[in-house]
Order: C-alpha cells, then structure tokens, then sequence
C-alpha cells in the first residue's frame, strides 16, 4: 500500500472516513429544498478558501510589504497594528458597518439600528491616534534619553 | 513520467519567496492549538443548540430527524435557567472572537498551498482535498454563522441546513488534521527550538530582517480578539457590558420597548391590532379532546407567577427580565391535562418556520414555565407577544414563542 499510495493505510483510513462524512453531509446540504440554487451553496463553500487564499491573504501581504519598505521600525509596528485591529472588526462586522440589508434590520429590531460606520470610523480613529500618541511619547523619551546619556555622568 | 520540473517555477512555489521570520511550525502548532480550542467550544455549542430546539418533538426538527448524523437524541434541560444563553453566546462569541486566530492561523501555513510539486502522491492528493474540505468549510461556517447572527443573508440555500451540515464536514476535517498533525505538533512542542529549525519547512530558507517579534505577533493577534471580544460580548452578557458592545447587532445603543430589544416586531410576523383585540381568546385542548377557551382577563384572574428568567437568541443575544403570568400546568389542568407530557404551541402570526412548536415534558413541568401576560409590570407590549407568550427557562428564543392561540396538551 505504501509504495502505491504514498503514505500508510491508517492515513488511508482516515481520508476514506472524511469523504464519508462529506459525502454523506454535502447530499444532505445539497437536497433541492434546502439548496434550490446548487451552484450557489457550492461558491459558498469553496469560495471562502479560494476568496482567502488568492485574495485576501495576498493583498494584505502586499499592504504589508508597502508599509515595511516606506515606514521605519518603531513607527511600522504604531501602524500596523490599530491597522490589524481595526480591519479585524471591519471584517466581521462588515454587514453592518456597510448596513447592507438594512430591512433586515429594522423589521426585526422594530428601531432604525445605531450607525455603525460612524462608530468604527471614531473606534478606528480612536486606535490610530492613541497607537501613534504612544509612538510620540516614546520617541521623545527615547531622545532625552540619548541627550542625557550624551551629556553623561556631567550634564546638565 | 514526470509531467512537471523538479524545480519549482518562480513564484510562491519556491520557498524563498517566503520571507516572514515569523513563520515556523512552532509559531502555527500554538495558533492552531488556540483555535482548536476555540473550534471544539463553537463545535459543541452548536451541537447542543440544535438538542436545545428538541427536534424529536412535533414539528420542532429544522434539519429531518434520522437524518441529522445524531446517534443519540439529548434531553434538553430547564436548570440553569441560562443554560441556553451560555451555550449560545459561547456560540457566537467565540465564533467571532476566533476570527484573528483563525485567519492568523491560516496565514501560518500559506506556503504548503503553494507545495511543489502539486501532487506527489495518491496519499498527498487526499491530502489536498482534506485541507480544501478543512480550510473551505471553516470559512463557510464562520462567514455564514457571523453574517446570520448579523441579520444579512447574501446567499441562495438553507442557513439552517447548510451550517448544520457545514459543521459536521469541519468536525471531520478538524479531526482528520489533528490526527495528520500530531507528530508535528508533538515534535513542534517537544523539540528545543535550534533543533526544530533544521526539519522546519515552514521557516523562511532566506528570512527578511525581523519588524516584530513572535511575541509582538501574538499580542496582535490577542489585541484583535480582545477587541472583537469587548465590543460583542455585552449582547450575551448584558448589564454594564451592553453599552461597549459597539458593533452587536443586539449592542449598544439598541433596545426596545419595556426596555429590552425585540427579535422580531409583530409587523414583520404579520400580527395585526385585530387578531390581538379585545376578540382574543386562548384555546386550550387536552388529550381526551376538552377544550377551553380564556379571555386575557380570565387569564390575568387566574393565579400568577413572576420569574425573574433570560431569553435568549440563537444570534446569540440575551436578556434577562421579570415575566408574569400562568403557569403552564395550571392551563393544563384547566382540559384536564394533569400528566401531559408535551404541549403544543401555535402562534397567531400565519407564516414562519416558528409560527408552532412543541415543549417537551422538562420545560411544561418546570414550575417556572409561564404563559407571559405581563412583563417588568406592566402589560406585554405588542412587539414582545402581546396578549401572552411562552417563557420557559433555557429554552431558545424562538420557541418562547410570542402571540399565542392555542395550546394543545398531549
């Protein structure tokens, strides 16, 4: 088996099991009445691997690499990360920062729901110039710091 | 016959196109090990969520018994009465909290998407196909469980149905991974570091200069995941917390009438101001056939309860309040349903998947099961179920369903 299949028969097994389960889920999945549209619930569940690897994950990379070559070292970090942070609550909660579907909304809350643009704009606003606060403080410290040492154990 | 070179085109598929210092087996088995974590609790949250909508009861089932992978059907209790919104909010919250680790996770091991050649083996073409199921059903369950907690439905299928099933393909391929991985994952936390190095092939062949320190990275990554944490969990958690659950759809700033929100308003289940008039009248039905039926005053006159209980959404949201009315009992032994063992239970709005459901013999007994008439004192406003409405301890949101018509005792 191993000379044929590349690996042993417990990994063989295991794979078999896998497509069992999937096989068995996916048709469940997949009957006309819980998926009337086939294709649709097939794009949705490889898109978001194929969306995340040759799509996302690139172009965040690429951001990085822009930031890395035009930012020096302390201040990359001061950006990157309110960067991180704030995309991370972008992402997931995209639908309602965008209020896409608003109806939805409304017709289940029974009010007109706060504007959560604003408040991630603030929130991300808020990342920004407490990250790049921080930054300033630390450069100002750090050149006291290389003033008193210059002046040494005599200065003034 | 070698259908490819042996040496890689230039691109992603050689290993020095990956430059991150950061990247290494160690650096993946600790953001793996943190999101298996995570995954076994949404997992079994879900797992339980569907036990907690009962589906062997009546019409209750939303993926078709016998045909939902269980071998075992699990008794959903009533104690604690917050049973349900600690499973359901672990649910959700987790689910988004995870989201940094995940995608962190993810970016751990890119470079094996790109593994030349593609395939080397019948072994290593499975192997490909268990990580597509892995990484595309991950993705599917989080992006659709997050964006249905959201309220927004961009896709043509079943949500239901389709991240029921979704989960027991990540379940499985979780499993299959773990079981792939874990003489890497031993090694990875058992081997000194300069000796890992050298079987290492996620680290960078060619790293560029180091811009963040693997501990740096993680804090990131922690940092976002506390964010998201702080700004959801106040719609599970309530109180104090409400108010910096910035972005939940049940958050901050987000509320309803008698003080608490609405899951849906009586507009949207079609409860017109007729069907709840003066004309309103329970139906009760026993077993032999009996019938009653009560006015709301007759009901305000019979002997009232007030519980201080959570309801709680299966998006994940919950509130406590302090609900007054019948027990459920006591309207049973009204049709002579002393020992019913189930209750079934029509709403007034005339479509919706919940617009019936059925209440096992745990949540009629309980002795804090309630017909609702009243709520924080005063009279159930329309939006909240008006003229009454079940409440039963750990019991999911949609079945303390609202606007009742008629309960049939069995």
């Amino acid at each position: 088996v191993r000379r044929l299949y590349g690996a042993s028969p417990l990994h063989l097994l295991g794979h078999l099991a896998l497509l069992g389960v999937a096989a068995y889920a996916l048709s469940r999945a997949f009957q006309p009445r819980f998926a009337p549209e086939p294709l649709n619930l097939a794009a949705w569940l490889v898109g978001g691997a194929l969306l995340h690897d040759l799509v996302l994950l690139p172009a965040y990379s690429a951001l990085d690499a822009l930031a890395v070559r035009t930012l020096h070292t302390p201040l990359l970090n001061h950006v990157r990360i309110p960067f991180v942070l704030s995309a991370c609550v972008f992402l997931v909660y995209a639908p309602r920062i965008l209020d896409r579907q608003p109806r939805n909304v409304v017709n289940a809350l029974g009010v007109e729901p706060p504007d959560y643009l604003l408040r991630w704009a603030l929130l991300t606003a808020a990342l920004f110039m407490g990250s790049l606060l921080l930054y300033a403080m630390r450069a100002h410290a750090g050149a006291r710091a290389r003033a008193a040492a210059r002046g040494g154990p005599h200065g003034s | 016959v070698r259908l490819l070179p042996a040496t890689p085109p230039p691109g992603p598929a050689r290993p020095e196109f990956w430059r991150s210092p950061l990247r290494g087996a160690r650096l993946t088995v600790v953001l793996g090990l943190v999101l298996l974590a995570a995954i076994v609790v949404v997992a079994v949250t879900g797992f339980l969520s569907h036990a907690a909508y009962q589906p062997d009861l009546g019409r209750n089932a939303q993926v078709p018994v016998g045909q939902d992978l269980q071998l075992f059907v699990i008794g959903w209790p009533t104690s604690p009465s917050w049973l349900y919104a600690l499973t359901q909010g672990l649910h959700v919250t987790i689910g988004i909290v995870a989201v940094p680790v995940l995608l962190a996770k993810l970016w751990s091991v890119i470079p094996r998407l790109f593994a030349w050649p593609p395939v080397a083996s019948a072994a290593q073409a499975l192997e490909r196909l268990s990580a597509l199921a892995l990484v595309g059903s991950t993705l599917f369950q989080f992006a659709t469980g997050i964006t249905n907690a959201e309220l927004y439905y961009p896709w043509h299928f079943k949500f239901v149905s389709a991240h029921y099933y979704g989960a027991w393909v990540m379940v499985a391929a979780v499993a299959l991974h773990l079981g792939l991985k874990y003489p890497t994952i031993r090694t990875a936390l058992r081997t000194r570091q300069e000796v890992l190095q050298l079987a290492d092939d996620l680290r960078a062949p060619a790293p560029a200069p180091e811009t963040i320190s693997r501990r740096g990275f993680f804090a990131t990554v922690a940092g976002a995941s506390g964010l998201l944490l702080v700004t959801t969990a106040g719609q599970s958690l309530g109180g104090p917390f409400r108010r910096i659950a910035l972005f939940a759809p049940r958050g901050a700033g987000v509320s309803g009438p008698a003080g608490f929100p609405v899951n849906k308003t009586a507009a949207v289940a079609r409860i017109t101001p007729q069907l709840v008039g003066a004309g309103w009248r329970l139906r009760l039905t026993g077993p032999d056939g009996t019938t009653a039926e009560l006015s709301r005053t007759e009901l305000m006159n019979m002997p009232q309860q007030t519980y201080n209980l959570p309801i709680a959404c299966v998006e994940g949201w919950s509130t406590t309040q302090s609900w007054r009315g019948v027990r459920l009992t006591d309207l049973a032994a009204r049709v002579g349903a002393h020992d019913a063992q189930q209750v079934r239970v029509e709403s007034l709005q005339p479509r919706g998947a919940f617009r019936q459901t059925t209440l096992g013999h745990a949540q009629l007994r309980d002795h804090r099961a309630l017909l609702a008439l009243q709520v924080n004192g005063m009279d159930l406003p329309l939006d909240h179920g008006y003229p009454a409405r079940i409440i039963v301890p750990a019991l999911p949101g949609v079945h303390c369903t609202k606007w009742v018509g008629e309960l049939s005792f069995s």
